[in-house]
């Protein structure tokens, strides 16, 4: 992560980066491709015409998320979609979480098609999750406008949770007067601390948005109501780490004996 | 089809009502392509030294594995308890946590898993406020 980048997320909140390993992100999402050709039955080749205008398959409600759940339990059980999005990002995730990280279990998977109304209201991640996680959202195709998703910039943001306790119309307000979209070409992702405001238009372009979103957190950093264990994966640790753990394990193995007696 | 035991979490049921301790295992099991074909939990005075179970094992139940509600069983005097875990392991049968989707057939699972379980159970410690859970301590043994 350069200077403007770290200067850009102390300041907003949120920082967009370039992909470190473009190979790794393009064969994901042919991967992706692969299973929703297979779960939609589309003949073509071409991932940017399908994923666009996928909403021309009119597919809605209980039949979308069906099919979406298939893609997203297939990417779950064979892609290890949270150790592809760390390759495709390795520096940056570091620089933002340090060297032992875990990797959220399931990744989200969003098609967010035209003029769809369940569009995700205006939230927050943290609490419940820990102010100690990075979000990375991560296009599968291009977006802009309200194709994209929109955020409050973290001094609006700070402005608007002290709102929200205390009206919640003035918070929706203040959020829509200050909320900034958010434009991101295929080959970029938006990387975003958990405590910003954010939330998605109704998407009134013609073209439908496919895109990940999943968090990172350092191991030993603070849980928020979603339990370590639960929520992520081990994804890497540090040399030290590794040595520390394995000297754990032999102490923690002995301790253990003396209490189970 | 694999079987299993259900093994409840007995401090929790104030919490996490037992029918809903039971659904959870018997969605874990399904997910493991198996079912539930026993079920029980601790007294409260043997959460600590897990007795019960320990006998149920050692009368060598032809069953895959258990599956307990949580992690947290396994925390332990304030310490994780790996030594039962392997404990259940060498005697060949799976452990299971449905409430965190956890699997640990093997004692090399085990080991591959011994960062994250160390680090759940350290944070825990570290963040969890003990008041939150008063009322279940005070039932405990000490």
């Amino acid at each position: 992560m350069n200077t403007i980048h770290e200067q850009n997320f102390l300041e907003h909140g949120f920082c967009i980066i370039d992909v470190e390993n473009i190979s790794k992100l393009t064969e994901l999402r042919e991967k992706i491709f692969q299973k929703a050709k297979e779960v939609i039955g589309y003949q073509g080749n071409n991932v940017e015409e399908f994923f666009n205008n996928f909403h021309n398959y009119h597919l809605e409600g209980a039949e979308l998320n069906e099919k979406r759940m298939s893609i997203i339990n297939y990417c779950t059980q064979n892609l290890d979609v949270g150790k592809t999005i760390y390759e495709i990002f390795p520096q940056t995730i570091i620089d933002f979480i340090g060297p032992d990280i875990v990797a959220q279990k399931t990744t989200n998977l969003v098609i967010q098609q035209p003029h769809d109304p369940n569009a995700e209201a205006l939230h927050r991640d943290s609490p419940a999750n820990s102010p100690f996680e990075i979000t990375v959202w991560l296009p599968l195709v291009d977006v802009y406008k309200t194709k994209s998703m929109y955020l409050l910039p973290l001094p609006h943001s700070k402005k608007a949770i002290e709102l929200l306790g205390e009206n919640y119309e003035a918070f929706v307000a203040f959020a829509k007067q200050h909320s900034q979209s958010i434009e991101i070409p295929f080959g970029k992702a938006l990387f975003f601390w958990q405590g910003l405001i954010h939330g998605v238009p109704v998407n009134v372009e013609n073209e439908t948005r496919w895109s990940l979103n999943i968090r990172y957190k350092n191991i030993f950093s603070p849980c928020g109501t979603k339990g370590l264990i639960e929520f992520f994966d081990m994804l890497r640790l540090s040399p030290l780490a590794k040595i520390a753990f394995e000297y754990e394990k032999k102490s923690y193995a002995q301790e253990t004996s003396e209490t189970s007696k | 089809m694999k079987n299993y035991y259900s093994w409840i979490d007995t401090a929790f049921v104030k919490y996490v009502p037992q029918p809903l301790q039971h659904l959870a295992a018997n969605e874990q099991a399904k997910r493991l392509g198996g079912k539930i074909v026993f079920y029980n939990g601790e007294d409260f005075k043997t959460l600590n030294n897990h007795s019960v179970i320990k006998s149920k094992i050692e009368q060598k139940p032809e069953i895959d594995g258990i599956i307990f509600f949580t992690l947290k069983q396994f925390f332990n005097n304030g310490k994780l308890n790996l030594l039962f875990l392997k404990w259940i392991l060498e005697r060949g049968y799976e452990v299971h946590f449905s409430r965190e989707n956890v699997k640990i057939c093997s004692k090399e699972e085990l080991d591959t898993l011994f960062p994250l379980l160390y680090a759940t159970h350290h944070v825990t410690q570290r963040d969890e406020p003990r008041q939150v859970w008063k009322p279940i301590w005070n039932l405990m043994p000490n």
